[in-house]
């Protein structure tokens, strides 16, 4: 299944958002202003100094304005050189041949590696905070809660990560854990989000949303790069990657990174508790064993250590039955990936890919192995004149082995799973160039629900060359986790929390064997235009029908348990069933506006409208508040700024509406970084986050008792430098 | 007293945008290089005579797709002539336009096509250049790389002698890769 994402991956590698290209840095000017820079000012006062410098500068920057509205500047006539200078002359641009978002049928937005670069983001789950429409909250130091067209949660089930190709979306509680992901954010070439089901392609639980996030070749990553840096939140960073030529025809690199961040702060202003530090290394190997086949090879392998204040079940406290306890655990992970592309003829390609990975989680609340194989198979291939083929095979294997505590058990305590997969996909070419259809589906084996068919059709219709609309429908499954048919997790409800007088409570939620998918049928709506060459306009409208959503009910679970109720506490033995359903609609608008070479605007407004229902007979008080834990709307918008002397600034305002479930009151921030490049190979950066308020709040902690934080001001400095 | 933020910021700007009419030659942007390129791969190729209808007759440079010149390639070919031949820039709409050409551009829009197009190529003697992936091995001739951001191209001089074409050993030099007749 995962492979087939590379097939979207290389379609999407022409989809870069055709406006964030071709950012002239250096900037031509005419010549009669070239004078005002030796003009002598005359000394009047520092007030009048410095208003005339305002004037002047004003005055700089409207003619500078006005001048950039003509034909650029014409510099001296490349026609002349020779061809060998020609090849030494660096163009504006690194990216590569931009082009393509607009002939997506899909609500698709890409983060380059300029827009994560030039953000000031320090992680990945940070980054997500560039794409338009994603939901993105950070709950303490460590833990995000990510998520697309609603559910958002800090265990959100519906949105698929993958990060070359290696899924790591865990089946333990069907989300991420963000607080493992990472790379060398340099080396990322690009994060691309698909808002809505990818699960045609991609499999089950990519139901509300893709993350693919691709780093660069190693080809591409050649030299020393270094980075380092610090502040008051992210203590302390850095990283170091070398890449080199192992022959004329094979490449690699290998990076390590490290950080530690610092504290969030709980309402009071106290410290949570929560710092953390990550050391991450890893490697790249891409070999071009010959014009018509590819080979990858790479890795990464962490270690961190994580503070966090848990609340636990402790079933010998026969009073409280309850203690905080401050854990500092440790998370350690790695795996590798092969990779094997070979072409049969320009419009057909073969490949296999397989990877081994191993994620170890050791808390004091819960400990878990995992060791995931999967291997997938993919081949795409044109039939008749109008037909474009990819068809593929994959199977995984995930193995888990947990450490029980009487907070959170696992029953069994080890499992093994297999999911076997297929997908077939045509892409019809009604009209040549102007009207496509794009049909597929997946099909799934897994050991919780037996069989998932997951097609979709899809209609893009280009009516002019900065046009297109598209259409489509498209059911997708959420499987159930391995969390959600077998867990037993205890949760104390201290006494008097139930009604005034109430005892201490003991609620334990069980497992269900029999828990079926969630299932969604999505009908979405999209546009994009680019009236201009310097504005452009992407819509995406969607109405989620979703059926079977988890729920969690009263009484006992028909596959787990009975456990004994613990002696002096009132019992609410509760089990995950699928009573709810509902529907959610929405809007995402996004565009971009380069107003001139050395300045770019993008705002991006998310509207969204949930409505979820229990079904008659359902015992469910909870799940029905999902509507309440994102936002109803979202505003954001980015400034680029270059200016002369290679000085660079970007803001990032975003809006977030209100969260009722969570007493989250919404929220502006600002995001600022300046940077300056004194020589070509050295950057130095200050970057400033969440600078509106000294700490706000952005989500809260959910089934797993963690403290409820806030996120604090920061700001860092960073030095890269590249040989 | 204390100055408003908004003062600042405002000298800010002041500071910075008398320097920036200190700027130096502005770097060209990605096509506006390639598109010189283009007219640097036509002065190191020789075509044969009979590709010319008159000694006056024009060098076409074809464009087939979604073009992303921008206005580069009309500018650059403004008022330029190679060995007699004024440099004409034609947008190719229909694949029997095709073997009229000189030099052929494939936009990246016509990868589906690339195969009907580089057909319509060989009834005449076009150089085709194309940046899309393994354009080279679908039997193009140049194809634009790029490397950081320098622009950089690879030849397949095989494809180019059955075109009819002589790309002199100067081009041939400076390119990063070559498949020569032999190589596959």
């Amino acid at each position: 299944m995962l492979f087939a994402l590379l097939n979207l991956t290389e379609n999407l590698m022409k989809q870069r958002p055709s406006c964030a290209l071709r950012r002239s840095f250096a900037l031509g000017f005419s010549e009669p202003f070239r004078g005002m820079k030796t003009r002598r000012r005359p000394r009047q006062g520092i007030l009048f100094n410095q208003l005339s410098r305002v004037a002047l500068g004003i005055v700089a920057f409207l003619t500078y304005c006005s001048a950039r509205a003509q034909p650029a500047a014409t510099h001296s006539d490349l026609t002349e050189l020779p061809i060998e200078t020609l090849l030494q002359l660096e163009v504006t641009t690194v990216s590569r041949k931009p082009e393509k978002l607009a002939e997506s049928p899909a609500a698709v937005s890409v983060i380059t590696q300029e827009d994560i670069h030039r953000s000031g983001v320090t992680s990945i789950a940070e980054a997500l905070r560039l794409a338009p429409g994603l939901e993105v909250a950070r709950v303490d130091a460590s833990q995000w809660a990510i998520s697309a067209r609603g559910f958002n949660d800090a265990f959100a089930n519906k949105l698929l990560v993958l990060q070359d190709g290696r899924s790591v979306y865990t089946p333990l509680f069907s989300g991420v854990f963000w607080d493992v992901q990472g790379t060398m954010l340099e080396d990322i070439d690009r994060i691309e989000v698909i808002r809505g089901p990818g699960a045609a392609l991609w499999g089950a639980n990519a139901v509300n949303g893709v993350i693919n996030i691709i780093t660069r070749s190693a080809k591409d990553t050649q030299g020393t790069l270094l980075t380092a840096g610090g502040g008051t939140e992210e203590r302390a960073f850095a990283g170091i990657r070398y890449g080199d030529k192992l022959s004329e025809n094979s490449f690699f690199r290998v990076y390590g990174t490290y950080f530690n961040r610092d504290n969030s702060v709980l309402a009071n202003g106290n410290d949570a508790h929560d710092s953390w530090q990550m050391g991450r290394w890893g490697f790249r190997l891409d070999w071009d064993v010959s014009d018509r086949n590819l080979v990858t090879i790479q890795g990464d392998a962490y270690r961190g250590s994580i503070n966090q204040v848990f609340g636990t079940f402790d079933p010998s406290d026969t009073t409280n039955f309850f203690r905080n306890v401050q854990d500092n655990f440790e998370v350690v992970g790695g795996n590798l990936l092969g990779r094997w592309t070979t072409t049969l003829s320009p419009e057909s390609d073969l490949r296999v890919q397989a990877y081994y990975d191993r994620t170890e989680r050791d808390t004091v609340i819960f400990k878990e192995k995992r060791d995931t194989f999967d291997i997938d198979f993919q081949h795409r291939f044109p039939l008749g004149q109008r037909n474009d083929v990819v068809w593929g095979l994959g199977y995984r294997l995930t193995s888990d082995q947990v450490g029980n505590t009487p907070t959170i058990a696992l029953v069994p305590d080890s499992r093994t799973l297999n999911l076997f997969s297929g997908f077939l996909q045509d892409e019809i070419a009604l009209v040549p160039d102007k009207l496509r259809l794009t049909l597929g589906s997946k099909f799934e084996h897994n050991d919780f629900t037996g069989v998932e068919i997951q097609p979709s059709g899809r209609l893009l219709w280009t009516p002019t060359e900065h046009q297109t609309a598209w259409a489509s429908v498209s059911r997708a499954v959420r499987t159930p986790s391995r969390a959600e048919e077998n867990i037993q997790l205890n949760r104390v409800i201290p006494a008097g929390g139930l009604f005034p007088g109430s005892p201490v409570a003991v609620s334990t939620i069980f497992g269900n064997e029999d828990l079926e998918s969630e299932k969604l049928l999505a009908y979405e709506l999209g546009y994009r235009i680019q009236p201009a060459k310097q504005v452009s306009f992407d819509l995406a409208a969607f109405y989620n029908d979703y059926d079977d959503l988890r729920t969690i009910e009263l009484g006992f679970s028909p596959t787990q348990g009975p456990t004994p109720p613990p002696a002096g506490a009132l019992f609410i033995p509760m089990h995950a069933a699928n009573h709810l359903y509902g529907e959610t609609y929405g809007l995402e608008a996004a565009a971009t506006w380069e107003i001139t070479h050395w300045w770019r605007l993008q705002p991006a407004y998310t509207y969204l409208q949930m409505q979820l229902h229990k079904r008659a007979g359902s015992t469910d008080t909870s799940s029905e508040l999902d509507e309440g834990k994102s936002p109803h709307n979202q505003f954001t918008l980015r400034s680029s700024m270059d200016f002369p002397r290679d000085i660079s600034l970007d803001c990032t305002l975003r809006y977030v509406d209100n969260l009722p479930a969570l007493q989250i009151d919404s929220y502006i921030q600002l995001d600022l970084r300046i940077a300056w490049r004194p020589i070509k190979n050295l950057e130095l950066a200050l970057v400033g986050q969440n600078l509106l308020d000294d700490r706000h709040a952005e989500f809260r902690p959910s089934f797993i008792a963690t403290q409820q934080a806030e996120i604090q001001r920061g700001f860092y400095g960073k030095v890269t430098w590249r040989f | 007293m204390r100055r408003k933020p908004f003062f600042e910021l405002l000298t800010c700007f002041a500071l910075l945008a008398p320097s920036v009419l200190s700027a130096e030659e502005p770097q060209p942007s990605e096509y506006e290089l390639k598109a010189v390129f283009l007219y640097n791969f036509a002065k190191f190729v020789e075509w044969p005579q009979e590709s010319f209808a008159s000694p006056t007759a024009p060098f076409t440079v074809g464009v087939v797709g979604q073009s992303p010149f921008g206005g580069e390639l009309d500018r650059t070919a403004q008022n330029k002539t190679l060995n007699g031949h004024p440099l004409a820039i034609k947008y190719v709409r229909t694949l029997s336009e095709i073997r009229a050409c000189h030099i052929l551009f494939i936009c990246a829009s016509e990868r589906k096509r690339l195969a009907d197009i580089l057909k319509s190529a060989s009834a005449g003697n076009v150089l085709t250049v194309a940046e899309t992936d393994r354009f080279l091995q679908a039997g193009g001739m140049i194809r634009f790389v790029m490397e950081g951001n320098k622009v950089r191209f690879d030849i397949n001089d095989e494809a180019a002698k059955n075109a009819g074409l002589h790309i002199s050993s100067k081009l041939l030099s400076v390119a990063r890769h070559v498949e020569t007749a032999g190589a596959k």
